[in-house]
């Protein structure tokens, strides 16, 4: 039993991470746009998290330290003061965004205005960071997600011509009418749904809230290698629902209801409970990571004591910094901006925050005075040197093509 | 137990790294090394070497070290905040151990720069319902 | 004095040649470890250069084998240079000065790798 649950770490991640608001909206919205002709990013992004995540968890396992930590200490405290203040707004952004996904869930499931159950989910999500073991809510809200399955079974049942799919998921080309840059910025917001910071920052911290060491490096790659296959799958599940069912009718995804519209027509009331299950798992799951990662991040920087491993008192100002951060988050969320909205920008620059990131712990996990013998095989930093080119031209790009497209207008 | 000597560059293996008390907790990074420059120094002090007296730690140590307009005014209200200076020098002889974090002999509540902790905790997260107890 | 106030200071040599500047102060633990490390940190000397970018990264001092594309850009730049306590003859805020000329100043050894800590 403590084996089957040592990979829910990988899978909250994954779920709560990989396929959260941003996921469940770019993905449907993708796919209900351009089908399978930017399946490939998503391919992409499962390999770049994977190859990101494997080593943010070694570094971890094996040195002790999580990233943020690991960011001061290799890139000096100015640089990384401001790559702390950039990864703190963008963690607040996806915060809002998956605050109010919840919301959007809940709303869905009861005809109640999302606005009126914000402030509930708010209060929802830092309760359960306050009370409950970080284990027991690894468990309970990755194995919850695994209800977004039914959008796998929905495109299953739904009985797809799979050799076309791999045709135009392997030819894309542009539908009528599309622009390239409009396409490269949604591959880019894609990209930056799949890869995001906030997902190592909460999986290299959670490693250590569960005390590993090197013998749970097993553990490491076990967690990487399922849980986010699985989140990339469940991306690509919802791209195919909405190619198949939302895009020869011609919807645009603006609401969460209409990521749901394929699982209704097909599976009927029963597959929208289920659905709606695990959004709201994936969303909350997600409101936690972002959460706690607010916290994980400033207090590394700091290096104040900081984890759910300790009593709340023996943490304060981490616990202060996570309140605050939910506090702003709820009241953004309710100053009835556009949830959707909110949720595609902060895949953008989610997307522009990542070599900050990603580049610290690339070097570290090749340092034999951190890793000892476990430093990064040469296949590893093979594929290691090509995701950093993908991600720096990714990071340069995102903010030109956001303002020369109008945002993917 | 003696070790055969080991040789280190300061910033890329003290500076920045997290501290740990004799506790496990974290303790603050370490924001700054004092050295000590032999008082006779160039003349008539050939062969002794600088000493390293202190690791220093705390955000008035870290704000000297920012510079710039946004550290003079960090600096700043940092002494506005703690008029007595608050510097914290942990001294070298508490250091245990030096790794990929710095294992000190003390504990972190005798540290200067657990003041905010402290604070924050009586007045924001101790008045909260349950701080004081482990998630269940 | 602080280790901060050490770095990046310019470094010039008897004649007045720019040598680079400090990026990093070489310490020598050899006293014992576990019961207290009094006095048994010592400086040994300065690793200067001419580069800034990538100086924390480490690459040509650590036995950091790194991604090869990182390495070549990084490390090639730096040029660093060791000069040992005995040729430094003045700190200022200004800069330092070294006896002798900047021309016979070696690279850095490279720190021996430690392996992991517990």
């Amino acid at each position: 039993m403590k084996k089957l649950f040592a990979v829910t770490l990988g899978i909250l991640t994954a779920i709560g991470g990989f396929v959260d608001i941003g996921d469940i909206v770019a993905n449907a919205a993708v796919g209900a746009r351009y089908r399978w002709a930017l399946a490939w990013v998503v391919v992409v992004g499962i390999i770049g998290i994977v190859l990101f995540a494997e080593m943010a968890g070694r570094v971890a396992a094996v040195s002790g330290r999580a990233v943020f930590d690991l960011i001061r200490e290799r890139l000096g405290p100015r640089f990384a003061l401001a790559n702390l203040i950039g990864s703190f707004f963008v963690n607040l952004l996806t915060l809002t965004a998956e605050i109010a996904g919840v919301a959007l869930a809940l709303e869905l499931a009861t005809d109640v205005n999302y606005l009126l159950w914000l402030p509930v989910c708010a209060l929802a999500v830092w309760l359960v960071i306050w009370r409950v073991k970080f284990e027991t809510l690894e468990d309970v809200f990755g194995l919850l997600g695994l209800a977004m399955m039914v959008i796998a079974v929905t495109v299953w049942r739904a009985g797809p011509d799979w050799g076309s799919i791999f045709h135009e998921a392997s030819h894309p080309t542009l539908p009528p009418g599309e622009g390239l840059p409009t396409y490269f910025y949604y591959a880019i917001a894609l990209f930056g749904a799949a890869m995001t910071p906030y997902e190592v920052f909460f999986f290299s911290s959670g490693a250590i809230e569960e005390h590993w060491t090197r013998s749970d490096l097993f553990v490491n790659r076990a967690n990487v290698y399922i849980g986010f296959p699985l989140g990339g799958l469940l991306s690509l599940a919802l791209m195919s629902a909405a190619a198949l069912f939302l895009n020869p009718v011609g919807i645009t995804v603006e609401h969460l209801g209409q990521v749901a519209l394929p699982t209704t027509l097909v599976l009927g009331r029963t597959g929208l409970a289920v659905l709606l299950v695990g959004f709201f798992a994936a969303t909350f799951g997600a409101a936690l990571e972002t959460a706690l990662s607010s916290g994980y991040t400033v207090a590394q920087y700091f290096g104040w004591q900081w984890g759910k491993f300790v009593r709340p008192l023996q943490a304060a100002r981490f616990h202060t910094v996570v309140l605050a951060a939910v506090i702003v988050g709820a009241i953004i969320g309710l100053s009835s901006v556009d949830p959707i909205k909110v949720t595609e920008y902060s895949l953008i620059f989610s997307a522009v925050a990542l070599p900050l990131t990603y580049f610290p712990i690339l070097v570290v996990a090749n340092d034999v005075g951190y890793m000892g013998d476990k430093v990064n095989s040469r296949l590893t930093n093979a594929l290691g040197t090509v995701y950093l080119v993908i991600v720096v031209v990714a990071a340069a790009a995102a903010i030109p093509l956001m303002f020369a497209t109008k945002a993917g207008a | 137990m003696m070790a055969a000597a080991r040789v280190m560059d300061a910033a890329l293996e003290l500076l920045d790294r997290q501290l740990i008390d004799c506790d496990d907790r974290l303790a603050g990074n370490v924001d700054d090394v004092e050295i000590v420059i032999p008082d006779r120094w160039p003349d008539g002090a050939s062969g002794e070497l600088p000493v390293v007296t202190a690791l220093l730690s705390g955000p008035g140590v870290l704000a000297e070290r920012f510079g710039g307009s946004l550290g003079r005014g960090w600096s700043a209200l940092h002494r506005r905040l703690h008029p007595d200076g608050a510097l914290i020098s942990i001294p070298i002889g508490q250091v245990r151990d030096i790794g990929s974090a710095i294992r000190l002999g003390l504990r972190s509540d005798q540290l200067a720069s657990n003041r905010m902790e402290v604070w924050f905790r009586d007045h924001v997260v101790g008045k909260i319902p349950g701080a004081g107890h482990a998630a269940e | 004095m602080r280790l901060s106030e050490l770095l990046d200071l310019d470094v010039v040599d008897e004649n007045g040649t720019r040598a680079g500047h400090v990026h990093d102060v070489r310490l020598v633990q050899d006293g014992p470890v576990g019961a207290g490390f009094d006095a048994a940190l010592r400086v040994q000397g300065l690793v200067i250069g001419r580069g800034a970018v990538g100086i924390r990264l480490g690459y040509g001092r650590t036995l950091n084998r790194g991604p090869w594309l990182i390495r070549v850009l990084l490390s090639a730049r730096h040029d660093s240079k060791y000069v040992p306590w005995g040729r430094v003859r003045s700190i200022d805020e200004d800069g330092i000065v070294i006896a002798g000329s900047a021309a016979d100043l070696e690279p850095p050894p490279v720190l021996p790798a430690r392996g992991a800590p517990s």
